[in-house]
């Protein structure tokens, strides 16, 4: 597990906000902690499925971003055991290929979003604030890049 | 004294006499005696004889009514319609297939009336009576005659056969016909040929997917790799230690979708036959002893030992040494891909017979006996939800396979689950082939090894090596014997209780007390055999009997009658309403198991055939579905299916590659020497992207969710979108001014932009040297349907008739390989289609070409 924050360099948010980052794609996975890093989250960044549910149960995160498809569990029930243990936590599923029942069934049991690989980090931040602004505190609505 | 005399003679005479009359009687008693042995003898010998007559009509009783009951069995389960007829066509009887097809209740409805009577057609029954008359005159039969018959659900092909019915004498009595309806077997014929067909083109369409997508990352990848290594190399000695990170972690991804690309493409060469043996002769021992060197370090980071064995004397082996590389570096890569750190690879090289074995033996997973042969089948891992797990693109073996048989060899594995895995190669050392190769190959063709190249393939296929994978858990659920069922109908008590007695042993016996509760209880537990006492209270044995054989799905079950006596009357009628068989009171355990089990096995044969016949039916359903889906979406279902896997492995390191590219050129000052190289890697990762992204698109098959959109505005986004395509400053592309009072359209706004977007490159394209591209609209009137015709000219070099008729088929392209997928334009006409709409082209040699798409007006 990667955890890290930049200080500074931030989007000017209020406080750091929690990401909790899985993916098996190592290289991919160090280079979305980093990017996140730099714009003033703390990110947890974990390469199973288990290891996601075992940060999720000892710590309260603001967004979470899974792959859809991960060797030991299912991006989906990644997600819903995620959302059993916070049902307020926004799920993002980040995936390189994703089939029209999947994208049904990934709404269907509550992710916030999708976001199709390859994207830039621009993308995903957006997407990511929106979730977070969207899931409520009012002081962090203000947040937003 | 003389009295006395006389007296005494006559007393003597008298006694003589006496006596022997005593002695005749006794004579005439002893004979009367013997006489009444010989009647009783010869009365037993009647007997005898009786009793044997009896036994043996017994037998022949049996006989008959087994004999009986299979053929009564064969005419209702025969797949074919039976009949006939008497010398006027008038029909005498038929079996249940028969009556069926007629729409007939019963066979009474049948009998005594002619064709012209049951519903047909006159002419077809015109046409029957003919045949009939045909083969009732000549005596003899035709036979396997195709004929159509009109019903209400369509016409049906029949396969008929009549033959002339003959008396005892000779003379033609009647006819009597069989059919077979042969419409599904026909239309199956059709479909599978168009079934077989339809998957060939959809590996073709595989193959050509796979092709075109692999080339085209080809020309992005290698725009990538060439400023990274260059940038990594001397001219990036400034680079941050952060950048340098970044770098590496893009190069390591591109080259990992560099050696999936190139397996791809070796593939689909392979599979298109393209590739040529350039022979030569292969010190098989260095070379194989080099590639070990190769991936010496990988192992070592991999903490796996990696040993070579090689035989000295092996000796020049004729092989192309391009493709035995390939073979060792895919068999090499594939146990480093899949031996757990601590592991080892023993590779060896030995003589085997006549053939040289290289083989690579691993401390790997292992392979289940059942998927050996599979492995080396194309796309194994691809399909395989294990693909996360160790991705790579699942055909290192395939390839592995195709190689070896090219050069005339064998492959093999030895593997066991858990127990690691032995890869095998075998190629013949044929020396004849060696002068050959001699002569021949003087290796011109053939460039020196690129180690280099071949180091990072293994070391991309370092990069996936991940856990073992999970065995099958296929646990056993503990075999249930299942008894056939037998249901004893008896009202004597002690009578049931014997008989429950004697079948307990091989059967699950269920006793009920007369014939309502056997039909009851036949319901519920479907027996196989049914005892049943002929003399019942509530429903009798004969009734139960009729019941059972009246209803199609209790047919098949077997009855046994019992009789209380051996009344012939009881047991011709028991017969006669379908009994199987029966059984006389009173009877021996042996007997009645003897019985019961003739019965069952009979039942469990007439199961048999009714699921082996659900067992056709249900293929047959799959096969038609199976068939009707790829005849559906053609060849794009299999390509979708590939599609799927392919973009997930190929987005997730363009993934990489773009994020990284992206954070680096945030990083680097405005200035940065290093800028440009970069920002070309950004913009070919994201190319690559929309390429496979486009791929994908084609592949899918269900159209997008629609919007109703303006003509105009759709125009303006596509030429927006179009404009940022033109290189050169001598193109020009323009949007004429439209009609006024278009309709709207009602579209997939994402999926006509690509439509239109293609038609317009395509037109880009063709002036690619100078011209101008422009764009019209307006709604053209169109028998009973509404719409608007977008126009797109170009003043390009125009499309040769020859080739006009092709530019709509996918892969087609007059584009140098690289330059363009041939897809566009199939793309652009699949999305046009399934709008409702059409494309159309009209082209002259030297004054350029316009395409037409025409769109249905959104409904108002």
């Amino acid at each position: 597990m990667t955890t890290g924050t930049a200080g500074e360099g931030g989007f000017g948010r209020e406080r750091s906000l929690q990401v909790l980052l899985v993916d098996d794609e190592r290289d991919f996975l160090h280079l979305l902690a980093f990017e996140f890093c730099n714009v003033g989250f703390q990110v947890t960044a974990v390469d199973t499925g288990r290891a996601a549910v075992e940060a999720a149960q000892r710590q309260k995160f603001d967004v979470a971003i899974t792959d859809l498809k991960m060797p030991d569990m299912d991006g989906i029930e990644i997600m819903v055991t995620l959302k059993q243990i916070d049902p307020s936590l926004p799920v993002i599923m980040a995936t390189g290929y994703l089939s029209e029942a999947t994208r049904i069934s990934v709404g269907e049991y509550g992710a916030y979003g999708y976001i199709l690989k390859p994207f830039s980090f621009e993308d995903i931040l957006s997407l990511v604030d929106r979730a977070v602004g969207e899931a409520g505190q009012p002081g962090q609505r203000g947040a937003r890049a | 004294m003389r009295a006395e005399g006389v007296a005494t003679e006559e007393l003597a005479t008298a006694i003589t006499e006496l006596l022997e009359s005593a002695r005749r009687s006794r004579a005439e008693r002893d004979a009367a005696i013997r006489e009444r042995d010989a009647q009783a003898h010869a009365f037993a010998e009647a007997q005898e004889q009786l009793r044997r007559e009896i036994v043996e009509r017994e037998r022949a009783y049996r006989e008959l009514a087994r004999q009986r009951s299979v053929l009564q069995q064969i005419i209702d389960t025969v797949p074919y319609s039976i009949f006939w007829k008497d010398r006027d066509s008038v029909y005498l009887g038929a079996n249940q297939k028969k009556l069926d097809a007629l729409g007939f209740a019963s066979i009474e409805a049948l009998v005594g009336v002619t064709d012209y009577d049951t519903g047909v057609r006159r002419e077809e029954a015109d046409f029957y009576r003919s045949i009939d008359r045909k083969v009732m005159e000549a005596g003899q039969p035709i036979l396997n005659l195709e004929e159509t018959q009109l019903r209400p659900d369509g016409p049906h092909v029949l396969l008929t056969s009549k033959v002339p019915l003959r008396d005892d004498a000779g003379a033609v009595t009647g006819i009597l016909g069989i059919y077979v309806d042969i419409t599904e077997r026909k239309r199956m014929e059709t479909e599978l040929a168009r079934a077989k067909e339809a998957a060939e083109t959809a590996a073709r369409a595989r193959s050509d997917f796979l092709a075109a997508i692999s080339h085209e990352l080809r020309t992005p990848l290698t725009l990538i790799l060439g400023p990274l290594e260059e940038l990594l190399g001397d001219a990036g000695t400034g680079l941050s230690a952060g950048a340098r990170v970044q770098l590496e972690r893009i190069r390591r991804n591109a080259r990992r979708l560099f050696g999936l690309v190139n397996d791809v493409l070796d593939f689909t060469k392979l599979e298109a036959g393209k590739m040529e043996v350039h022979w030569e002769p292969v010190d098989v021992v260095a070379l194989v002893g080099e590639m070990v060197e190769d991936a010496r370090s990988v192992a070592e980071r991999k903490d796996i030992s990696l040993g070579f064995a090689p035989e000295a004397d092996i000796g020049p082996l004729p092989a192309d040494r391009a493709k035995l590389e390939k073979i060792v570096l895919n068999l090499v890569g594939n146990a480093l891909k899949f031996t757990p750190a601590g592991g080892s690879i023993d590779v060896a090289v030995r003589c085997a017979g006549d053939d040289a074995e290289i083989s690579v033996s691993d401390t790997g997973p292992g392979i289940p006996s059942e998927k050996h042969r599979l492995i080396f089948e194309r796309f194994q891992q691809l399909d395989s939800s294990f693909t996360r797990r160790y991705p790579g693109s699942g055909l290192g073996l395939a390839v592995v396979k195709e190689l070896t048989e090219l050069m005339g060899g064998r492959v093999g594995v030895e593997s066991e689950q858990d127990r690691g895995s032995r890869f095998w190669v075998r190629l013949p050392r044929c020396s004849d082939r060696l002068v050959e190769a001699q002569e021949v190959g003087t290796g011109e063709s053939v460039g020196p090894r690129d180690s280099a190249a071949q180091l990072e393939r293994v070391s991309a296929l370092f990069q996936v090596a991940g856990p073992q994978p999970a065995g099958d858990s296929g646990a056993r659920r503990p075999g249930e014997s299942e008894r056939p069922v037998v249901l004893v109908a008896e009202d004597d008590g002690d009578m049931r209780a014997y008989m429950r007695d004697i079948l307990a042993g091989r059967y699950d016996v269920v006793p009920v007390e007369n014939g309502q509760q056997a039909l009851e209880a036949v319901r519920s537990r479907l027996p196989a055999v049914v005892v049943a006492d002929i003399m019942m209270p509530e429903l009798d044995g004969l009734e139960l009997v009729s019941s059972l054989k009246a209803d199609p799905k209790l047919r098949r079950i077997q009855v046994v009658l019992v009789t209380a006596k051996a009344s012939r009357e009881e047991v011709v009628s028991g017969l006669d309403v379908g009994a199987d068989d029966y059984l006389s009171k009173p009877f021996g355990p042996a007997e009645l198991l003897a019985r019961v089990r003739a019965a069952e096995r009979q039942c469990r044969m007439f199961e048999e055939l009714e699921v082996k016949r659900r067992e056709l039916e249900s293929a047959l359903d799959n096969l038609r579905a199976t068939q009707e889906e790829l005849m559906q979406v053609g060849k794009m279902a299999a390509v979708g299916t590939l599609a799927a896997g392919m973009s997930h492995e190929l987005n997730n390191p363009l993934a990489t590659i773009l994020m990284a590219s992206q954070s680096l050129l945030r990083q680097l000052p405005a200035n940065s020497p290093w800028r440009d190289a970069i920002e070309i890697i950004e913009r070919q990762a994201a190319r690559s992207g929309r390429l496979v992204k486009l791929l994908l698109d084609f592949s899918r098959r269900k159209p997008a969710a629609t919007e109703r959109i303006a003509i105009e505005d759709l125009m303006n986004r596509v030429v927006e979108l179009a404009k940022s395509q033109i290189q050169g400053g001598n193109v020009s592309l323009q949007v004429e001014r439209l009609e006024r009072c278009l309709p709207p359209v009602e579209v997939s706004v994402q999926q006509m932009e690509v439509a239109l977007l293609n038609v317009v490159k395509n037109g880009l394209d063709a002036t690619a040297s100078g011209g101008r591209v422009r764009l019209a609209a307006r709604a053209p009137g169109r028998a009973g349907a509404l719409g608007v015709e977008i126009q797109v000219s170009d003043t390009g070099s125009g499309i040769p008739p020859e080739v006009l008729p092709r530019i709509f088929d996918p892969f087609f392209t007059t584009k140098a390989v690289g330059q363009g997928t041939g897809l566009g334009l199939s793309l652009a006409r699949r999305i046009v289609e399934s709008h409702g709409g059409e494309i159309r082209v009209q082209s002259k040699v030297g004054s350029g070409t316009t395409m037409r798409v025409w769109l249905p007006s959104a409904v108002p």
